[in-house]
């Protein structure tokens, strides 16, 4: 063995110990029971419900994140206020708060015992313990990703191009609708996708705020943890291999996607 | 469309000196004008300020006979194109040509034809459907070319438009722009730092320098009547010798020039063209490094073949370095070779006096 095939030879297994041989260890256990028992554990209400839940309110927070990141992206590569840097920085504060410590925040802000939540109680809103709190708390999680894919994206678009469309005649939000927005579009589907993809998954913001009702506030992510501290592998795995299938699928396509549409534009560059 | 500024200032925030001051030309209709300029001198400015891309702090724009003041860059009707191209990345040839005329509302059928016509115009039939970062440079500005022409514009900007091309492309390209005005005499201002390019393409020559107007005129006039020291160095890349006037004549470095109305003892400086200075190759007297008449010679540092002529680099007698262009047959037919001793004439010299800073 030279050295060359040595380095190749540990990353195969430590990418097959640490990542593929824990996907094969639930797949194998979601069908551990045969085909019948994995269908018949995801055709449960519970089950269904948490699933519908967090497919819905994922696709919401894509939606929301996807406009709201885009538009603080564009605030950030064309301004050159004074408050960027700190902007900047405050962007990716949610991805470095535990997720659980997030939740723990919501709760202080608009539970029934701060002066917000009181004040939405008075008027008979309800936010913790809903669907609206679960949105709060992915949208919350969620907000780097969008404007991380975005920014590097405007930022390289030339300034000469929008010259370029105001002398022919084109008015900024001409401009956007023709020029920018289909240049940064592949990057802002992406972070919609990859921001989907994070929401179902998310477990420790939610936990906290939702309440986890069955069949109304309990989410997937929920659903295979209360699984689990019942003894119930079969169930939990079986929700597992649907968050997993409909993630990777959703990953591959957005690459596949934009190295597509990237090829042909960026050629010799 | 003729084109006439008065006045032209404009000041960026954080820079001292305006980068636009008090510029005043007239850029006939129907013909080339260049702003010619070295980098920084303003001129790119200048065009931004035609277009509406800039606003000036003061000054006045007048297209024929339409005050600008008050027209949006978007209404202009101008074209321009900019030295980074700035096509649009993400749409085809066809799509970056149509642009201008979508933005107009113009009927499609009217889009396709004209779209039509401007690809034929440059000459890109096959390429189409491609996009931008699959053309070459000069291919690419051809594509800047027409979707600034689509629109039919009443002034055509060109900023630096050939500077990002390679050597043969640039001139290939230079040539092509002359035949294109010729055919279609849309009133264009080039800015530009390369004085060839100033000379071949147009038939008007602004100068500029640090913001300001040195000299407009014909090409011609700029180059054998240059207005100031400025514009004798910048265009033509004259050397400058200093001396000091006595009876109306001047000796610079260790020639002997005429100094018409110059008071005695006043600063003299002289421009000398490259073309302008006679090298021949006297009997050298091996003791001294004089001719056999006793007069210094100057000494050949370096030749370099550009073609059909030779670039000299001289050393005077008092040390002062001088770039001559002589015919490559004129040295061969003298000998001339690298380390000789020269005899230096000067045909001729533009002579200013006074203390000039350039």
């Amino acid at each position: 063995m030279t050295r060359r095939s040595l380095l190749p030879l540990l990353a195969a297994t430590f990418l097959g110990g640490f990542v593929a041989l824990p996907v094969v260890a639930v797949l194998v256990t979601a069908f551990s029971d045969g085909p019948a028992a994995f269908m018949a554990a995801l055709a449960a209400p519970a089950a269904r419900n948490a699933f519908r839940l967090t497919v819905a309110t994922g696709a919401l927070v894509a939606v929301v994140n996807a406009v709201a990141g885009t538009l603080l992206a564009w605030v950030l590569a064309r301004s050159r206020c004074f408050g960027r840097g700190l902007l900047d920085a405050l962007i990716d504060l949610p991805f470095a708060i535990p997720t659980l410590v997030t939740g723990l925040m919501l709760v202080i802000l608009v539970g029934p015992q701060s002066d917000a939540g009181a004040w939405l109680e008075a008027r008979g809103v309800r936010v913790l313990f809903t669907w609206v709190a679960i949105v709060i708390a992915l949208l919350f999680v969620t907000l780097p990703i969008v404007v991380r894919a975005v920014l590097p994206v405007l930022e390289e678009i030339d300034l000469d191009q929008e010259d370029a469309a105001a002398t022919l005649g084109a008015w900024p939000a001409f401009t956007f609708r023709r020029v920018i927005l289909p240049a940064i579009l592949p990057a802002v589907l992406q972070g919609a996708l990859l921001t989907f993809a994070r929401a179902l998954g998310e477990f420790g913001a939610v936990v906290i705020v939702a309440g986890n009702i069955p069949h109304r506030t309990l989410t997937a992510p929920v659903h295979v943890f209360g699984a689990v501290e019942s003894g119930d592998l079969v169930g939990a795995s079986a929700m597992s291999v649907v968050l997993i299938a409909l993630s990777m699928s959703l990953m591959l396509i957005t690459d596949r996607y934009r190295r597509a549409w990237l090829a042909p534009r960026t050629e010799g560059r | 469309m003729s084109l006439h500024a008065v006045g032209l200032t404009k000041h960026f925030p954080g820079g001292g000196t305006p980068a636009v001051d008090n510029v005043t030309f007239d850029a006939p209709d129907g013909k080339i004008t260049t702003l010619l300029g070295p980098s920084g001198s303003g001129k790119s400015t200048v065009l931004r300020l035609i277009a509406g891309l800039e606003l000036p702090d003061r000054g006045m724009l007048r297209l024929g006979d339409v005050d600008l003041a008050s027209v949006a860059v978007q209404e202009r009707g101008v074209g321009f194109v900019f030295q980074s191209y700035a096509l649009f990345k993400h749409m085809t040839v066809r799509e970056n040509i149509t642009f201008g005329l979508a933005v107009r509302r113009m009927p499609r059928r009217e889009q396709a034809d004209r779209v039509a016509a401007m690809i034929e115009l440059v000459q890109l039939q096959d390429l189409a459907d491609r996009f931008p970062a699959q053309l070459s440079g000069g291919q690419r500005q051809r594509v800047a070319f027409a979707r600034a022409l689509a629109i039919e514009p009443r002034l055509l900007l060109l900023d630096e438009p050939f500077a990002a091309l390679d050597a043969r492309v640039r001139v290939e390209l230079r040539e092509w722009l002359r035949r294109l005005h010729d055919e279609r005499h849309v009133t264009t201002i080039l800015v530009t730092h390369d004085q060839s390019e100033a000379m071949e393409l147009s038939e008007h020559v602004v100068v500029m320098h640090e913001g300001r107007v040195e000299q407009a005129g014909p090409p011609r006039e700029v180059y054998e009547r240059p207005a100031s020291p400025f514009v004798a160095s910048f265009v033509g890349g004259a050397t400058l010798l200093k001396g000091r006037a006595q009876a109306g004549r001047a000796a610079v470095s260790t020639f002997n020039v005429a100094a018409p109305g110059a008071a005695d003892g006043a600063d003299v400086s002289a421009y000398v063209r490259p073309h302008d200075v006679r090298v021949t190759k006297p009997a050298t007297d091996p003791a001294t490094e004089n001719d056999t008449l006793g007069v210094k010679l100057a000494r050949v540092e370096r030749l370099t073949f550009l073609g059909g002529t030779v670039k000299l680099a001289l050393i005077l007698p008092d040390g002062a370095p001088m770039t001559v262009h002589m015919p490559a047959a004129e040295v061969a037919a003298h000998g001339i070779t690298e380390g000789d001793r020269v005899l230096v004439d000067l045909a001729e010299a533009k002579v200013f006096i006074g203390d000039y800073s350039i």
